[in-house]
This record gives structure tokens, C-alpha cells and sequence, in this order.
């Protein structure tokens, strides 16, 4: 069974806009797809409808085996349990610790202070930023940064991880330390979709790539050759 | 219940593993929501402490208005109870008429006591009333004396004896020369006390208005923490908090706010209430004094605080939660 499956999936805004036009894929446990086009080809709408913070305005997207359509409110956030996400702009809050930001989410699963305590200085440690344990965001770099949002994601072992642009404010060599995470991940079982519109990025990690444009999927292929022109 | 509980296993199951589903881990969810809330108290510390004066100002209204008016309808209904008329008797009305007059007057049914004052006993009574300078440059017999009845109304608590219509009946009996009716008639203290009753109603009332104008600054407060914390509650939702996850805190500061503010306004206004018993020596003549009722008062403080504080955050959190 596919992890994520969406069929004929069409996102319309009140407005009358298309993000997304009848996009239909799957994507099977322990893959790594990245998802990609340029800006408004509905990268960030198709992550949000996976994450049930968007519903499909045509077609059936299944998440776990499961029809977001017909997920209950109540629902959503055992959905969510399940699902890491990583943003361009790393969404940490400021005025909590690094040690906090990334056991922000473990409170919710009820976890005793250990077993927090335990968690969070594992990924830390696995990510290489336990020394920053106790630093606010602020005084990290980027790439830190972008490594503490990560540790927020998967420490919660979820079984898929979404990231949005997560190398977006990024240089070569820091987003290069962030796929190379992500492929770690993946390779621990961890099915990882992650959107990027950095051909470079696509081309020294030929990965699946679900190309789109427009709302439209343009191609969805192993690998990745530059388009003419682009 | 059973149906619920069935719901929310599905659920769980429905999406793999999702935490410590034991009831240790609901326990320490409830824990950390509870310092969450009460750590939400410092996000704004300005806004929290306005929030919690103006809320103790207006509980401390609302008490003293309830206490204070109460005392002066008690006061004015004890007086209006305790009149008292005088029958002055005509000199030489014989003694067995005095015996049947005092029989009839007895008879009423709102009379309490009647009793007899001789000439000589009613001038000790007016030299006594006297400054004692004058009395002392005054001949003895010069204070005037004349033989009456003092009578005295039952006290019937909430309701004034109707004086003047016992007093006309009296004048009617053959023997009776003046009678005498309090300076302030009861009638007019009854519609004193109940004009005092009625003052002291919209006066609650407005200080109650006010207590529930104070759910605004709850409401701000909260508003303000939700501003502060809205990052961190999208980045909640997105880790899978459900809604009641999210809410809480806010309550919990909600009532935080609520039941301290009410408290210390009820507080206050026992502490004002207990100095002025001390002051008027705990009683004003007439077994009246400012009611006290500690515990009743802060038990219905803490409800009434809570019920604020929670109202509050339940509009403030529809309004603004993302």
C-alpha cells in the first residue's frame, strides 16, 4: 500500500485559482521524492493538502491509506503525529531554547521529562547541534537553524517527512548538509518528500522528482535532467 | 463515555504509534498544560496585573455594595420596628379608665409593651433627655411631667408596624390628652428602608456590570498571549496538538486571572467590612452590624473568578486561535 496516494486532485481557490490540476502519484514507504518547479507550480499547496491544512477541492488524497476527505477534524492531528515537516523559513520560536523548540511536539505525545530529555539530546546529538542545546535560535546560523528545525520534525519518528523549500535560505554547501540529512533519514526507512526548486540540488542527488508547473504535473521521473532553457 | 473511548482508540490506530497512550501521560499533558497557563501570566505581565486590579476593584464593589447596603436596610427596617408612640393621659382622667386604655392598647395586635409612667417618672425622663448644664440652672418641678404610657411596637423582622394608624385609634379613646409619634414617622422609615433597599439594588447591579465588564480585559489579555504565542500554536497543530492541547493554557490563564483578581477584591472587601464592625464596636445598638460571611464570600468568589476568567477565554480563544 502507497503512503501517499493522491487521484485526480484539484485545489481551487475562492478566488478561482488552480494551485493544483488534477495531479495523481503515489508515493511508496521508505522513498525519497523531491517535488519541484518554480515558484506558484503548487509545490507548497500539495505539501499543505498532505498535511490536511488544505482539503482537495476535486479528487481523493490518501495519506496513510487513509481519504483526507474524510478525515474528521478530530482526527487530523493523529494524522499529523505521523508526519515531520520542515519549512524554508524554519518556523522556530525565538525566545525558547533549542532543547525546547525541538521538544515542543513531544509534550503533545505525553511523554514523561526523560524521555523528552532523552529524545531531544538524541537527534541533537545525531544532527551534530547538541552543543547548541540550550542557545536560542537567534544565535544560530541558518543552516543551524534549518538543522534545529529538522531535529523538530523527526523527533517525534514520524513516517513521513515533508519538508517545503528547507533549503531555501541556504548556500550550496548548507543545503548539501541538509539533503545529505534527509537522505540519512530515508535511509533509516523515513519516506521523505521534499519540495525545492534547486536544479542543482536535483541534479547531484537524482532522486524521483515530481516536476510541476502550473498546478500540473509536468513530469515524474527517477533522476533529473535540466530543462532547456532553464 | 464508553462510545467516546472507543472513538478515540480507532483514531489512534487508525495512524500507527502516537505517543504514550497510558493514563500517566494524560497526567502529564494536564501538568504541562497547567504550567503553560500559568506561564502565559507573564507573557503580558503590564496587561495581566490591570486585568487582575480591575478585576478585584469590581468584586470588592460588588461586595461592599451587597454588605454595606444591606446594613443600612437593616438599619432602617430595626428603626422603623423599635418606634415607639407616647400616650399622654389628661390629669385627671381616674385610674380605672388608665387600666382600661392600657387593656385596648395592649389588645393591638402590633403592640408590644405599654407601660405606665407617672408625672414624676416622665419628668426624670425629660430631665434625663436635657444638657446637664441647663438642667442644673433649672428648678426640679420646671421640667415638665405628665402621666402617659410609653408604648412599644413587636419587633416583626422585614416588616414595620404601621405607627400612625395606632396612634389615630389611640387619640379616639376617651382619657387620652396627646399623642406623641416619633419625630420620623415608621412609615417614612419603611419607604427610607426601602428606598435604601433599591439604591442598594442598582448600585450591585452596576458594580455586577462592572465585574462583567472586566471579562474585556480578560479577553485583551488573552488575546495578547495568543498574538505572543500564535507561532508556537500553528507549530503545535502542525505536530499533531489536538485542539484541546491548544486551548487549555488559555483557560487555565483565564481562570488564573479570574479567581485571583475576584479573590483579592472579595478579600479586600471582608477586610473593610470586619474594620468597620471593629470600629462601631461589632454592633450598632440595635443587633445590626455589616454582614461577614468569609467562607460563603471567597468559595462564591472563587466560582464567580473562575466563571469570569473562563468566559473570557472561551470568546477570546473562538475569535482569535489560529
Amino acid at each position: 500500500m502507497p503512503l501517499v496516494s493522491l487521484h485526480n486532485v484539484t485545489k481551487r481557490y475562492p478566488n478561482g485559482t488552480e494551485a493544483i490540476r488534477g495531479l495523481s502519484f503515489e508515493v511508496g514507504k521508505g522513498e525519497f521524492v523531491f517535488l519541484s518547479g518554480p515558484s506558484g507550480a503548487g509545490k507548497t499547496t500539495l505539501i499543505r493538502l498532505l498535511l490536511r491544512m488544505e482539503q482537495a477541492s476535486e479528487g481523493d488524497v490518501l495519506v496513510f491509506g487513509r481519504n483526507l476527505r474524510a478525515l474528521r477534524r478530530s482526527a487530523v492531528p493523529y494524522l499529523r503525529r505521523n508526519i515531520g515537516v520542515v519549512f524554508q523559513d524554519f518556523r522556530l520560536l525565538p525566545d525558547r531554547t533549542v532543547f525546547e523548540n525541538v521538544g515542543l511536539g513531544l509534550h503533545v505525545l505525553g511523554l514523561s521529562r526523560r524521555e523528552v530529555r532523552d529524545r531531544v539530546e538524541g537527534v541533537l546529538y545525531d544532527l551534530s547541534i547538541d552543543r547548541y542545546a540550550n542557545a536560542f535560535p537567534p544565535m544560530l546560523s541558518g543552516g543551524e537553524q534549518q538543522r534545529v528545525a529538522i531535529a523538530r520534525a523527526i523527533v517525534m519518528q514520524p513516517a513521513l517527512v515533508l519538508a517545503d523549500e528547507p533549503t531555501g535560505n541556504l548556500d550550496w554547501e548548507l543545503s548539501n548538509d541538509i539533503v545529505r540529512l534527509f537522505e540519512n533519514l530515508n535511509s533509516r526507512g523515513t519516506t521523505v518528500m521534499m519540495a525545492t526548486h534547486d536544479r542543482f540540488l536535483l541534479e547531484a542527488y537524482p532522486r524521483r522528482t515530481l516536476l510541476l508547473n502550473k498546478g500540473f504535473m509536468i513530469e515524474d521521473r527517477v533522476g533529473y535532467a535540466v530543462p532547456k532553457g532553464g | 463515555m464508553a462510545a467516546a473511548k472507543g472513538k478515540g482508540r480507532e483514531r489512534k490506530k487508525d495512524f500507527g504509534p502516537i505517543g504514550d497512550p497510558s493514563r500517566l501521560a494524560t497526567v502529564r499533558r494536564a501538568a504541562h498544560l497547567l504550567t503553560e497557563g500559568v506561564k502565559g501570566l507573564a507573557i503580558s505581565p503590564g496587561q495581566t496585573l490591570a486585568c487582575i486590579v480591575s478585576l478585584a476593584v469590581a468584586a470588592c464593589l460588588v461586595t461592599l455594595f451587597a454588605s454595606y447596603g444591606s446594613l443600612a436596610v437593616s438599619l432602617l427596617d430595626r428603626a422603623g420596628q423599635r418606634a415607639r408612640v407616647l400616650v399622654y393621659l389628661k390629669d385627671e382622667v381616674p385610674s380605672a379608665t388608665v387600666e382600661d386604655v392600657i387593656r385596648r392598647v395592649r389588645a393591638r395586635t402590633e403592640v408590644d409593651k405599654v407601660e405606665y409612667l407617672s408625672r414624676e417618672q416622665d419628668r426624670a425622663r425629660n430631665t434625663a433627655l436635657l444638657p446637664k448644664d441647663l438642667v442644673g440652672r433649672l428648678q426640679p418641678d420646671s421640667v415638665p411631667g405628665q402621666h402617659c404610657l410609653d408604648v412599644s411596637f413587636r419587633d416583626t423582622p422585614g416588616r414595620a408596624p404601621d405607627v400612625a394608624a395606632v396612634a389615630s385609634l389611640l387619640r379616639a379613646i376617651e382619657g387620652v390628652d396627646v399623642v406623641a409619634e416619633p419625630p420620623v414617622g415608621a412609615a417614612r422609615i419603611r419607604s427610607a428602608a426601602a428606598a435604601v433597599g433599591f439604591g442598594r439594588l442598582v448600585l450591585t447591579l452596576a458594580a455586577v456590570l462592572l465585574l462583567a465588564s472586566t471579562v474585556f480585559f480578560v479577553i485583551g489579555t488573552l488575546t495578547r498571549t495568543m498574538e505572543r504565542r500564535r507561532d508556537e500554536m500553528t507549530i503545535l497543530r502542525l505536530v499533531g496538538a489536538t485542539d484541546a492541547f491548544v486551548r487549555v493554557p488559555l483557560f487555565v490563564q483565564g481562570v488564573l486571572q479570574g479567581v485571583i483578581g475576584v479573590l483579592c477584591g472579595a478579600i479586600a472587601a471582608l477586610i473593610v467590612a470586619g474594620a468597620t464592625n471593629a470600629w462601631i464596636g461589632g454592633d450598632l445598638g440595635v443587633g445590626v452590624r455589616v454582614p461577614v460571611h468569609p467562607a460563603a464570600t471567597l468559595s462564591l468568589a472563587v466560582l464567580v473568578g473562575a466563571a469570569v476568567g473562563a468566559f473570557g477565554a472561551f470568546i477570546a480563544s473562538i475569535r482569535r486561535l489560529p
